[in-house]
C-alpha cells in the first residue's frame, strides 16, 4: 500500500491515543472501576482508529480529522490525565486535584465532536456558508462551558463529591457555563437541522449517504433517553452507552466511504424489522413472566423457561410476516418485482416455466424492457445471451455482476448508468432470482453442447461424403480405366487371333471382353450410389440424372440455385433413397423429385403414385435417411396412404 | 480416316489409337490435353477429333468446352467426345449440329458398334449414347404425345436418337428396312415431325422433340 501523508499522520494520531490509553490503564490499576476504564479504552480507541481509517482515505474530508483528533484528545484528556489525577491524589502527588477537575470536564470537546463531525457529513462542506455560525457557536460554547465549569463554585467532582477547589471570584463562571452549555445545545440542536435540511435538498448519492448517519442517528435517539434514565440503575448502560455512541462514528465512516450506498434502504428496513420483532419477543416474554407469575407463583425455573419458549416461538414467523408488511409498505416496487420473480421461480419448479424466460421476467419486474442478461459459462470462460450465442459486455451499459465465492454468474445490464439506487435494485433481484438463473445457464449450457453434438455429427457426414466423392473419383479414374485398357488391349488381342484364323482363341477373348464389359457397367452402377458428379453443378442437374436413370417417368421440379455442399448432398440422398423406394416397393407408375426453398430451408420431397405403406421405422432404410438428415439439422417427414407416399425433408440451408 | 486422339491417360490412349489403326484408320495426332488440339486439326485437317471429357487442368469439362470450340469454329468436323460416365447436362445441345457424338467410354470394347458411331459422326451424322437417349426419353415422359406411342416405336425413337440410320436400326432390331421405315412414318406422324430425307435434320427434329436444346448458333 502506498504511504501517503495524511496516512503517517493519522497513523501517529492513533499510536498517541493507543500509547495514552495504555498509560491511563496503568495509572488507574486498582483505582477505578475496570469496565469503566475498559469502556473509555474501547470508545477513544476505536473512534480514533475509525477517523484514522476515514483521514488516510479521505484526507480532504474534515470529519476522519474531527473524529482522529477528538478521539485522541479525549484518551489525552479525560483518560490519562484524569487517571494521573485520580493516581496522583492516592499516591500524594502534586497536582492531582487539577488533573481530574481537567479529566472531569473534557467530555464537552466530545460533544463538540459530534456537532461538528454531523455538521460536516457527509460532503466535507457545510450546507451552506451561513452555517459557519452554527460551527463558531459550538466552538465558543464549548470553551465558554470548559472555562466556566472550570472556576465555577458550584461544580463538583462526580468521583469525589468534593467542591470545586479552584474557583475565581472575579469571573461570572456561572454565566459562561450556562451560556456555554446553551450554545452547545443550540449548536447541536443545528446539526441536526442542517441533516434533515441536506436531506431534503440532496441528490440520490447524498440521501443515501444520509439514511447511514440516520440509522445510526435512530438508534442513539431510541437508546440514550433510556440510557440517561437507568444510568445509575446498570452498569451494563455505561458500558453498552459509548458502543452505541460508535455506531455512529461506523455509520459516518460507511456513509462517507459510500460503503454498500444502495442496500442501505435494505439494511435498515431490515434493522427495523429485527428491531421491532425483538422488542415483541421482549414484550412476548415479559407479559408470559409476568402471567405465569401471577397465575402460579415467584420465580420457577419452568416459568422462564416456557416465557422463553413462547418468545422464541413467536420470534420467526413474527419476522416473516412483519418482514412482508414492512417491504409492502416500504419497498412497494422491489416488492412487487420480488413477487414476480418468486412466482417465475414457481413456475420453474412446477414445469409450467421456461427457464429462458428469466430475462423478459427481470425486464418486466424491474420496468427495464431494454435489461440484458448475460450468463457466464465457465466452459468458454465468457458470456452468451439466453439463445446461448456468445455475447460481449457492454462497456457503455451499466453492468451490474452476480457472484458468488469470487465466480461469475451473471451480468445484467441496462442503459441507466447514472443511476446508482437501480443498480442495487438489479442487484438484489438477480441475487433473488440466483436459481432461476442458475437453471437457465445450465440450460443454455446443455444446448450448446448438443448444438456442438450436432456439428460434429454434420462433420462426420460431410467427412463421408468426401471419403465417398473420393472414392468415386478413384473408381472413374483407376480402376475403370484401367479395364478398359485391358479390354482394348484384348480386343486387340481378338483381332490379330482372328487375322491368325485361331477364331476359337478369338471367341474366348471376345467372351472375356463381354465379361470385362459387365463388370466396368456394374462399378458405374456402383458408383451411382455416390453423389453423382453433377452434384458440382448443383442438386437440380443430380436430379434430372437421377430421374434419367430411373425405370419409371419421373419429373424433376427443382430450385437451380446452389448450396452449402453438405446441404446439397444430404437433399441428394434423400432423392436418391427416395426415389430408390418408390421403385422397389411403391409400384408407383410415376414419381416427382421437387426442392423448394422457403424461409431459410430447403424442402426436398419425393411424391409417388403407389399404394403407400413406407413408415419411419427403427432400423429401416428411411430411418437411416432420417439420421443423416437430421445430421444438417433437419427433418424427415413421411406421409403414405393408399394412393401413394410423399416423403419431404426440411433441411435448414440459412 | 485421319483421326486425332485426345485422352490424359497414355495406356488408355496408345489402348484406342491401337484399337483405330488395327480399323485402318490414321492416328495423324495423340495428345494428352486439349492444349494443341486447334493447332493439330489445322495442321492435319482430320476427318474426326475423339476427346475424354475430362481432361487436365481441372479434369472437370475441359473436353466438352474444346469439343464445343471445334464445332462452332468448323462445322463440318466430326468431333467425338467420350466419357466415364453420362452427364445429360453435357453438350448434347451439339448432337443438333451434326457430325457430333457423345458416348460412354466403354462403348468401344464393342468395336464394330463403336466404329459405326465413328463412321457416322465422320460423315456428319451424330451419334449418342443409349444412356443419354433414355435419359432424354426419361426426361420427356409426361410429354403427351410420347405416350401414344407404341413400345415398337418407342424403341425405334430411341434408336433415331442416337443416330442411327433405318438400315442400322433394322440390322439391330432384326426387321426388314420397311418395317423400320413404316414404324419411323408413324412415330413422325404421332410426334408431328415432318419427316426428312437429311438424316440429319431427323434426329435434330426428334431431338427437339425430346427436350433438347440446339445449340445457339455463332456463340
Amino acid at each position: 500500500m502506498r504511504v501517503t501523508r495524511s496516512g503517517v499522520v493519522a497513523s501517529a494520531c492513533l499510536g498517541l491515543a493507543v500509547l495514552a490509553q495504555a498509560a491511563a490503564v496503568v495509572l488507574a490499576w486498582g483505582l477505578r472501576s475496570s469496565y469503566d476504564v475498559s469502556t473509555f479504552v474501547v470508545y477513544n480507541v476505536t473512534l480514533t482508529a475509525v477517523g484514522a481509517f476515514l483521514a488516510s482515505r479521505l484526507p480532504r474530508h474534515p470529519v476522519g480529522w474531527i473524529l482522529c483528533l477528538f478521539g485522541m484528545q479525549g484518551a489525552v484528556t479525560s483518560e490519562l490525565v484524569f487517571s494521573w489525577g485520580v493516581r496522583a491524589v492516592h499516591e500524594g502527588w502534586a497536582g492531582g486535584d487539577a488533573a481530574q477537575w481537567v479529566g472531569l470536564v473534557s467530555w464537552a470537546p466530545g460533544a463538540l465532536m459530534w456537532v461538528l463531525a454531523l455538521l460536516y457529513t457527509p460532503t466535507g462542506r457545510l450546507p451552506d456558508p451561513r452555517w459557519r455560525v452554527a460551527v463558531v457557536a459550538a466552538v465558543l460554547g464549548t470553551a465558554a462551558y470548559v472555562i466556566g465549569w472550570f472556576f465555577n463554585p458550584s461544580s463538583v467532582n462526580g468521583l469525589t463529591g468534593e467542591r470545586n477547589h479552584f474557583v475565581v471570584d472575579w469571573l461570572p463562571a456561572q454565566e459562561l457555563t450556562v451560556v456555554g452549555a446553551a450554545l452547545l445545545c443550540l449548536s447541536a440542536g443545528g446539526a441536526l437541522v442542517s441533516l434533515v435540511m441536506r436531506f431534503r435538498h440532496a441528490d440520490a448519492l447524498v440521501r443515501q449517504q444520509l439514511k447511514w448517519v440516520g440509522m445510526a442517528g435512530a438508534l442513539l435517539a431510541l437508546f440514550l433517553p433510556v440510557s440517561i434514565f437507568l444510568w445509575s440503575t446498570s452498569p451494563t448502560l455505561q458500558v453498552i452507552s459509548p458502543l452505541v455512541l460508535l455506531t455512529m462514528a461506523l455509520a459516518l465512516v460507511a456513509a462517507m466511504l459510500r460503503y454498500r450506498l444502495f442496500d442501505v434502504d435494505l439494511i435498515i428496513l431490515r434493522t427495523a424489522t429485527y428491531a421491532c420483532v425483538s422488542v415483541l419477543a421482549l414484550a412476548v416474554y415479559v407479559a408470559v413472566s409476568v402471567v405465569l407469575g401471577i397465575v402460579v407463583g415467584r420465580s420457577s425455573a419452568w416459568q422462564v423457561a416456557a416465557a422463553t419458549l413462547v418468545a422464541a416461538g413467536v420470534f420467526r414467523p413474527t419476522l416473516r410476516s412483519a418482514r412482508l408488511v414492512i417491504d409492502r409498505r416500504f419497498d412497494r416496487d422491489g416488492h412487487a418485482a420480488r413477487l414476480k420473480v418468486d412466482a417465475f421461480l414457481e413456475g420453474l419448479r412446477s414445469g409450467t416455466e421456461q427457464p429462458d424466460r428469466i430475462e423478459d421476467v427481470l425486464r418486466e419486474a424491474l420496468r427495464e424492457p431494454r435489461l440484458r442478461l448475460l450468463l457466464y459459462l465457465p466452459s468458454s470462460d465468457g458470456y452468451v445471451d439466453l439463445r446461448g450465442r456468445a455475447a460481449a459486455i457492454d462497456p457503455d451499459w451499466a453492468a451490474v455482476r452476480l457472484e458468488r465465492d469470487g465466480a461469475q454468474e451473471a451480468v445484467a445490464q441496462h442503459p441507466d448508468t447514472d443511476d446508482p439506487a437501480r443498480h442495487a435494485r438489479v442487484h438484489q433481484l438477480l441475487e433473488h432470482g440466483r436459481l432461476g438463473l442458475q437453471v437457465a445457464r445450465l440450460g443454455v449450457e446443455l444446448n450448446r453442447q448438443l448444438d456442438h453434438l450436432d456439428r460434429s455429427r454434420a462433420r462426420i457426414a460431410e467427412a463421408a461424403d468426401e471419403e465417398r466423392r473420393s472414392i468415386q473419383r478413384d473408381l472413374h479414374d483407376g480402376a475403370q480405366q484401367r479395364l478398359l485398357t485391358v479390354g482394348i488391349a484384348l480386343r486387340g488381342l481378338e483381332s490379330r487371333l482372328r487375322t491368325t484364323g485361331a477364331h476359337e482363341d478369338a471367341d474366348r477373348v471376345d467372351g472375356l471382353v463381354a465379361d470385362l464389359a459387365a463388370t466396368i457397367e456394374e462399378l458405374r452402377r456402383l458408383t451411382h450410389r455416390f453423389p453423382p458428379p453433377q452434384l458440382d453443378s448443383g442438386i437440380a442437374a443430380a436430379f434430372r440424372e437421377l430421374a434419367g436413370r430411373a425405370p419409371i417417368p419421373v419429373v424433376v421440379d427443382a430450385d437451380p440455385g446452389r448450396l452449402d455442399r453438405a446441404v446439397e448432398t444430404t437433399a441428394y440422398f434423400v432423392g436418391c433413397e427416395g426415389l430408390t423406394n418408390v421403385i422397389k416397393h411403391s409400384g408407383a407408375t410415376a414419381a416427382t423429385l421437387r426442392t423448394v426453398r422457403r424461409n431459410g430451408s430447403l424442402f426436398v420431397s419425393v411424391a409417388d403414385d403407389g399404394m403407400g405403406g413406407a413408415r419411419l421405422r427403427e432400423g429401416s432404410g428411411l430411418a437411416g435417411l432420417a439420421d443423416r438428415v437430421a445430421a444438417v439439422g433437419g427433418r424427415l417427414h413421411v406421409e403414405s396412404g393408399t394412393d401413394g407416399t410423399l416423403m419431404t425433408a426440411e433441411l435448414p440451408c440459412g | 480416316m485421319r483421326v486425332i486422339l485426345v485422352e490424359d491417360q497414355a495406356l488408355l490412349r496408345e489402348g484406342l489409337a491401337g484399337l483405330f489403326r488395327d480399323a485402318g484408320h490414321d492416328i495423324v495426332a495423340s495428345l494428352g490435353g486439349c492444349a494443341g488440339v486447334e493447332a493439330a486439326v489445322r495442321d492435319y485437317s482430320p476427318h474426326i477429333v475423339v476427346l475424354d471429357v475430362r481432361l487436365p487442368p481441372t479434369y472437370t469439362d475441359e473436353g466438352a468446352r474444346a469439343a464445343a470450340k471445334l464445332k462452332l469454329e468448323r462445322p463440318d468436323l466430326g468431333v467425338l467426345l467420350l466419357s466415364q460416365h453420362i452427364e445429360t447436362a453435357h453438350s448434347v445441345e451439339l448432337a443438333g449440329l451434326g457430325g457430333f457424338g457423345y458416348l460412354l467410354k466403354d462403348r468401344v470394347l464393342d468395336v464394330s458398334d463403336f466404329f459405326g458411331a465413328v463412321a457416322r459422326v465422320a460423315q456428319g451424322g451424330s451419334a449418342l449414347d443409349p444412356q443419354v437417349v433414355a435419359a432424354l426419353l426419361n426426361r420427356s415422359a409426361r410429354h403427351d404425345r410420347l405416350a401414344q406411342l407404341t413400345e415398337r416405336e418407342h424403341e425405334v425413337l430411341g434408336m433415331m436418337a442416337q443416330g442411327m440410320t433405318n438400315t442400322g436400326i433394322a440390322k439391330r432390331l432384326v426387321l426388314s428396312e420397311r418395317t423400320v421405315e413404316t414404324h419411323v412414318r408413324r412415330l413422325l406422324l404421332k410426334l408431328d415431325i415432318v419427316d426428312s430425307d437429311d438424316a440429319n435434320r431427323r434426329v435434330l427434329a426428334v431431338l427437339l422433340q425430346l427436350g433438347v436444346r440446339p445449340a445457339p448458333p455463332g456463340t
